[in-house]
């Protein structure tokens, strides 16, 4: 199945981030209004009634209510604990995402690059995952919000292959950014390009050489967990450059005549022996710095917001329609 | 979507003898190779003292009489005149290429597509004010057989010409569309303008040699428009461990996994009031100068050739995935 364009899931506001997550899974499932990328449902846990399960129907229409008796995911009512595993749809080479709702005002996932979650194990939170997961090294990774419990505006970019998630609140720089997915453009002998971000509460692409956001499987070895992944940027000449600064998404308006092009960010790796430029983020760019903290280009077409002032900006594809 | 067209590796003993296949693949029409379809706007031939405009802006051999674009008989001081085969509406560029001498080209980039035929014939004819850049571009050192390659679309076309394994007797150059634009560049154009460096700058050079007519200020064919000349390459930089380096230069991590991979190769100006980012290079990227200085790569996808014995990094064609490089023997 090849790769179509995005689909977003574009600023929906819950209550709670149980409602929340509920919510966007069913959108990574295409189990929602709003079009979703199809991704499939591999089991599911309700810590209330302690019960895992696989539901009948994994992915589209009614793959939720198909979960049998009194379950959370069927019924919208998540409680801390529960979580989920889910498969992406490219119909080759896939990855699963574990997410589970752990407490009112966090969420952790982890990355399960080679497919190999057990379904049918011990009811519990969390399950016993596959030796070679992936998250912020091994552990899962933590996503959370001030004050998320209070309600917030969750938004999703996502592919067959990928997801973007948002959250924000109000406030100027309260929102986090969650990144999962395969990487464009990898190596030819690269076969699972997947990578996951360890830093929501950065919702920047700050340029830094301690920054190391991004964590994978080696793909040298296939098994080694590999932590220092970081960006690259596009850079001109240095020295003597008009604006004190080399970095062009570091460069303000007046460099850009007012407009904000698509870069690429590329994604290396510099741990020892596994030096390697991964790939580029799909569906996903770098804007300037001075994008302001929450704005738009286009025709409402991409996003572009940061947590700082004066730190590079995210770009997401958006829907046309809906304000940021 | 543009298409790629490539003219791969072909030997010839002179500038002189290059010149027709030049002008014939871009309009395509060379027997054996696809051109991306550009068309004829005018050109002239010194020996006859004519310029023509042709009958059929794609046939060569629709130009009448004794004429040297016609006949393969291309000399010194003749010259022509191309546009590109964007369409859709889009606004074309032309290119001008003269043969200053038998071992120098002269090229000029004509961003708003307004060449004026009817002139006087002439080896020296007058060209739009807005040409790029004002002073010709000037390809030298055609001085003995030589590989020719050129890698094109409908929008732009890149050529290079060496000895395949050596530091002299090259240069290349890169003339027309840049992809990823901004929405409003109406004529997103370049030239570069420094054909003897085969390879890019990823010092911390000030200035560049990229050319354009300002995307600011130029709305029409009319318009006079700013010459820019300061547009620099942008490339993939990394911070690691607190300190940076391209990752076509020295992040020979690159490497590590006994693969290589083409690098996209950004157009930045900075001149003052007019600084932008302009786009990418179409078909041409820059190579890891850990390469070495000449070879192809992802089974012949990609060409490169680098000048320099020092950490810049190479220029990169996209390939026709068949031919090797450099051939053997040239």
């Amino acid at each position: 199945m090849p790769l179509t364009a995005a689909k977003i899931y574009p600023k929906q506001f819950h209550a709670t981030l149980g409602f929340g997550l509920r919510d966007f899974v069913a959108f990574l499932i295409d189990d929602h209004a709003i079009t979703g990328p199809g991704w499939s449902i591999v089991e599911a846990f309700d810590s209330t009634v302690v019960s895992r399960q696989i539901p009948s129907t994994t992915t589209g229409t009614g793959a939720l209510a198909s979960f049998t008796g009194t379950f959370s995911w069927k019924d919208n009512t998540l409680t801390t604990d529960d979580w989920i595993v889910l498969e992406t749809n490219i119909g080759g080479i896939e990855f699963q995402l574990y997410l589970e709702f752990a407490t009112a005002t966090s969420l952790q996932y982890i990355l399960f690059p080679f497919e190999d979650f057990a379904t049918g194990g011990a009811a519990v939170s969390p399950p016993t995952f596959p030796s070679r997961a992936v998250g912020s090294g091994t552990s899962v990774v933590t996503h959370s919000l001030a004050n998320i419990d209070g309600g917030a505006w969750y938004s999703v970019v996502a592919d067959e292959q990928m997801m973007a998630l948002v959250i924000m609140r109000g406030g100027k720089f309260n929102i986090s950014v969650g990144w999962v997915g395969s990487l464009s453009d990898p190596l030819p002998s690269d076969t699972r390009p997947f990578v996951i971000w360890d830093s929501p509460s950065s919702a920047s692409l700050s340029i830094s050489g301690t920054f190391t956001p991004f964590n994978r499987i080696s793909p040298i070895d296939n098994n080694t967990v590999i932590t220092n992944g970081l960006f690259a940027h596009f850079r001109v000449g240095g020295t003597g450059f008009p604006g004190g600064s080399s970095n062009i998404v570091l460069m303000d308006g007046t460099y850009w005549l007012d407009e904000q092009p698509l870069l690429p960010v590329m994604v290396v790796f510099n741990d020892t022996n596994n030096q390697h430029i991964a790939g580029y983020l799909r569906n996903s760019y770098a804007g300037h710095n001075r994008a302001a903290y929450r704005s738009v280009f286009g025709a409402l077409e991409y996003i572009v917001f940061s947590d700082g002032d004066g730190t590079p900006c995210w770009c997401l594809p958006w829907d046309g329609v809906t304000d940021w | 979507m543009a298409t790629p067209r490539f003219y791969a590796a072909q030997m010839k003993d002179s500038l002189l003898d290059f010149a027709s296949d030049f002008a014939r693949f871009l309009v395509n029409d060379l027997p054996t190779f696809t051109g991306p379809g550009w068309t004829i706007i005018e050109a002239y031939d010194n020996a006859t003292v004519s310029r023509q405009v042709p009958s059929s802006a794609t046939d060569m051999d629709s130009f009448t009489g004794t004429f040297s674009w016609k006949d393969n008989t291309v000399g010194v001081n003749d010259w022509i005149v191309l546009q590109s085969n964007i369409g859709g509406g889009v606004n074309e560029c032309q290119a001008f290429f003269r043969m200053a001498s038998s071992t120098t080209m002269q090229v000029q980039l004509v961003p708003l597509g307004n060449w004026t035929t009817g002139g006087a014939a002439v080896t020296t004819p007058t060209k739009p004010a807005t040409i790029q850049p004002s002073a010709v571009v000037t390809m030298t050192g055609f001085t003995i057989r030589s590989i020719y390659s050129i890698v094109a679309d409908e929008g732009m076309f890149a050529f290079l010409f060496d000895q395949g394994n050596t530091t002299t007797n090259a240069a290349w150059i890169y003339v027309g569309e840049l992809e990823g634009h901004r929405p409003s560049d109406a004529y997103p154009y370049v030239i570069w303008n420094l054909p003897t460096s085969v390879s890019y700058d990823t010092t911390f050079a000030a200035t560049g040699n990229w050319r354009r007519l300002s995307a600011l200020d130029v709305d029409a064919p009319n318009d006079t428009g700013t010459d820019l000349v300061n547009g620099q390459d942008a490339h993939y930089y990394s911070l690691v461990f607190s300190f940076g380096q391209y990752v076509d230069r020295t992040f020979e991590g690159v490497l590590t996994l006994g693969e290589t991979r083409p690098h996209p190769v950004g157009i930045f100006f900075s001149d003052t009031g007019n600084r932008h980012f302009a786009g990418f290079l179409r078909n041409v990227y820059s190579a890891h100068n850990k390469l070495g200085s000449v070879g192809t790569f992802g089974g012949e996808k990609y060409m490169y050739r680098n000048d320099r014995t020092d950490d810049y990094a190479g220029i990169c064609f996209l390939w026709d995935q068949a031919t090797l490089y450099p051939p053997d023997p040239i």
